[in-house]
């Protein structure tokens, strides 16, 4: 009999969310990603932010001490997402918990590890080829002398322009994945115009690499590589439910405050309902979202399901609200001067980060056997 | 987990074990799948035993006080019993409305003599209670209903219609709202009444649904002469128990459809299956796939969603807003559900009853046309965004 997961904050993670509030509040206003864009060579996001951030030892607050972080659940970490997605926040998160997925998995490269909890080092993951298949297939990778020949093209790298570090994925001989580190330097990255705004790039690189660049990890790569990437696909949906959260409450507050024949336009019932609707379902994807980051602290066995639960359920609501969210705001919802739109935008580059609603969908399906 | 709980369980487990009648073993299909009781319920053999060594422990009402009869269990140790009792997949030793609705009513707002009057009786299952809320002008504006009770000496004297009244041709008791003062705003006038359904004046008449059979009945009250001790908290307030019930109601609808949902996946599975020529372990087509996931992850996530609200309550509150988005929620899923069952099994679902239609394909058909009803009764789901909308977006009346 399976144990029901713990589904309600501790009161170190209120604290920890209240805190994560104050900083935000602060420097971190979701306007300044207006100011990023328009620029002219701005990295997209703000590198004291991210050193305060590894200042108060969040990056690997749920290592375990042994692995040099302070043993909280990831709950907590994933509430600390949503906190950030609800200021869009482009700082490099979802690639430090992915890379800290594979490191802390690694045989080879444990002492990245600790410089990317201590944000001395920031590293991209590029795996991503075609859509959102997991498994590289061009990138390939062969022994050459006593090292590796690695050569091919990843695309849509977040975080990659500016990451000291890349890991990338590539397939061998036999058709198994393995993960190489290299410094991001020695690639050609050529930096992409997202609608989002985020830093990433596509790389393109033909490598002869030392033995010593490819990560190997206790378990094998490709339980891995499958690990990290459920973990990271939990963390992003805890940002959209944040961002999910957002655009609610600004939607409220509009309903309350704009007068149209003489009331609040939030005494209407066609719009109360579309506003409840949108409650109902960032509540459902709230708790599936908790119950895959309880699922990871619990080691269950169904990671991989509740991690596409989490996904697919975020992406349909980040888009439903954001979309609701506009709407409901009417003309000033469209203007650019209005923040609700990098909302919508935002829900568009998440999306299609590892793996939209339909692709979840059909991965839950062939995971049940179906 | 603790080790007081993990200890617990083994306890329980074992007890179960012992206890468990193995006629009824495997049986259960849902949380109001079994005996309804009441003074003309028949149970049978295995049922009877289940229901008197179930009480010899409290467990037909696991969390109310022991003085009445309750097991006196924390939210944690009920649950605990309620998934041992789903391991074995028992049905429930008791079922019906005073164990959901006014038992947790009653201990909030009854007086003494009442609670000691009326929960051993729900406990023990020997008294069937009835709801009597909804009347032909008074559904989705419930405080507008009309039944008359005036105060005569120490009885009041009850006139009027209620409607939509689950079960009343097999109840004992009924608990109704009725007007008693006129002249007040209408949410001020209205008191939460105990009626005897053998009292004279009383009667009933069922009511037929679009799936051919339904528990619901019309009730007619004309001078029913009712004690005055039966009035449940005081004259004329009796919408605060009113809301409060409604509550305990939508946790009750959303829970039992979370209980039936949770055989969804396998259940369309094999309609999918069987209709495509699909085997085992092959893949379906990609519509059917994911229009079956998406029922399946859904329900997943409700089952979560139910899970979050039952671990954020406090143990013995009333329920709050909150069990709106359940209420709603639930009968949506619900209704998806059956849409899909019936995609499925396309013409197979179309019979009414008997040859060349089997049993799946009927049932279907006749839970596909009940679901139509899951988001009107017990608040209809406009009623539920309403309470969304209103009490807990704050957003303005």
């Amino acid at each position: 009999m399976t144990q029901p997961l713990k589904l309600v904050p501790s009161e170190d993670q209120v604290t920890l969310c209240k805190q994560a509030q104050g900083l935000l509040t602060q420097q971190a206003p979701v306007a300044r990603l207006r100011h990023y864009r328009d620029t002219a060579g701005h990295p997209g996001s703000d590198a004291g932010l991210w050193g305060k951030i590894a200042g108060l030892g969040w990056i690997h607050l749920h290592l375990t001490e042994e692995e040099g972080g302070a043993g909280l659940p990831f709950a907590d970490l994933c509430a600390l997402q949503e906190q950030f997605g609800k200021v869009l926040a482009p700082e490099p998160w979802l690639s430090a918990i992915w890379a800290t997925e594979l490191l802390r998995r690694s045989s080879s490269h444990r002492r990245l590890l600790a410089g990317i909890s201590e944000g001395l080092h920031t590293v991209a993951i590029a795996w991503q080829e075609h859509r959102y298949e997991r498994t590289p297939k061009t990138t390939s990778c062969r022994k050459a002398g006593a090292g590796w020949h690695l050569s091919g093209t990843k695309r849509h790298v977040l975080d990659a322009p500016d990451a000291a570090y890349t890991l990338i994925t590539a397939v061998d001989g036999d058709g198994a994945v393995r993960l190489f580190c290299v410094e991001t330097a020695t690639l050609k990255a050529t930096r992409e115009q997202r609608m989002d705004g985020r830093p990433a790039a596509t790389l393109t690189f033909a490598l002869e690499l030392p033995a010593t660049a490819e990560v190997t990890f206790y378990e094998g790569a490709e339980l891995a590589w499958s690990q990290a990437c459920d973990v990271a696909a939990i963390a992003v949906s805890a940002q959209m439910v944040g961002a999910a959260q957002a655009a609610l409450d600004m939607t409220v507050e509009y309903l309350k405050i704009r007068q149209q024949f003489g009331v609040a336009i939030g005494t209407f019932q066609a719009l109360q309902h579309r506003a409840a609707k949108m409650f109902i379902e960032l509540e459902l994807t709230r708790s599936a979202v908790i119950g895959a980051a309880a699922a990871v602290d619990a080691g269950s066995d169904e990671l991989a399901r509740y991690a596409s639960l989490a996904k697919a359920r975020a992406c349909e609501t980040l888009s439903l609200l954001a979309h609701e969210a506009i709407q409901l705001h009417g003309g000033i919802g469209v203007t650019d001067e209005h923040d609700i739109g990098l909302y919508l935008k935002r829900w568009r580059g998440d999306d299609a980060l590892l793996g939209d609603a339909s692709w979840h969908r059909q991965r839950w399906a062939e995971l049940g056997g179906y | 987990m603790t080790a007081a709980l993990e200890a617990f369980r083994t306890e329980v487990r074992g007890w179960l074990e012992a206890n468990a009648p193995h006629g009824l073993r495997g049986t259960r299909m849902g949380r109001f799948d079994g005996y309804w009781g009441g003074r003309r319920g028949k149970p049978t053999a295995d049922e009877a035993v289940w229901l008197e060594r179930m009480l010899t422990r409290g467990f037909t009402a696991p969390m109310w006080p022991k003085e009445y009869g309750g097991g006196g269990l924390s939210k944690d140790e009920a649950q605990v019993l309620d998934q041992e009792l789903i391991r074995l997949a028992m049905p429930p030793a008791a079922v019906g409305f005073g164990l959901t609705m006014l038992g947790p009513t009653l201990l909030h707002f009854g007086n003494a003599e009442q609670k000691a009057e009326h929960l051993p009786a729900i406990v023990d299952n020997r008294i069937r209670w009835s709801q009597g809320y909804s009347e032909p002008g008074a559904g989705s504006d419930l405080a507008a209903l009309q039944m008359k009770a005036v105060q005569d000496g120490d009885e009041f004297v009850v006139t009027g219609q209620k409607i939509w009244t689950s079960h009343a041709d097999k109840s004992d008791w009924i608990f109704c709202l009725v007007r008693t003062d006129p002249s007040a705003k209408k949410q001020q006038g209205i008191s939460f009444l105990l009626i005897d359904l053998k009292s004279r004046g009383v009667s009933s008449r069922p009511i037929s649904l679009i799936s051919g059979s339904s528990p619901f009945c019309e009730v007619f009250m004309d001078e029913v002469r009712v004690p005055a001790r039966n009035l449940v908290g005081k004259l004329n307030e009796g919408w605060t128990i009113a809301k409060a019930l409604l509550g305990f109601e939508r946790t009750m609808i959303g829970d039992a459809i979370g209980g039936q949902m949770a055989q969804a996946e396998s259940l369309l599975l094999a309609s999918a299956r069987e209709q495509y020529g699909v085997a085992e372990g092959e893949p379906l087509d990609a519509l059917s796939r994911d229009a079956i996931a998406r029922i399946a992850m859904d329900e997943r996530a409700f089952g979560l969603v139910r899970e979050r609200i039952r671990q954020t309550a406090e143990s013995g509150k009333t329920p709050g807003p909150e069990s709106s988005i359940t209420k709603a929620y639930g009968a949506d899923l619900k209704q998806r559900r059956y849409e899909l069952a019936m995609r499925l099994l396309g013409p197979e679902a179309v019979g009414w009853e008997g040859a060349p239609f089997d049993q799946t394909g009927l049932d279907t058909g006749r839970e596909w046309l009940r679901a139509r009803a899951n988001s009107i009764e017990g608040g209809s789901s406009e009623i539920q965004l309403n309470v969304i909308a209103q009490h807990v977006l704050g957003l303005p009346k």
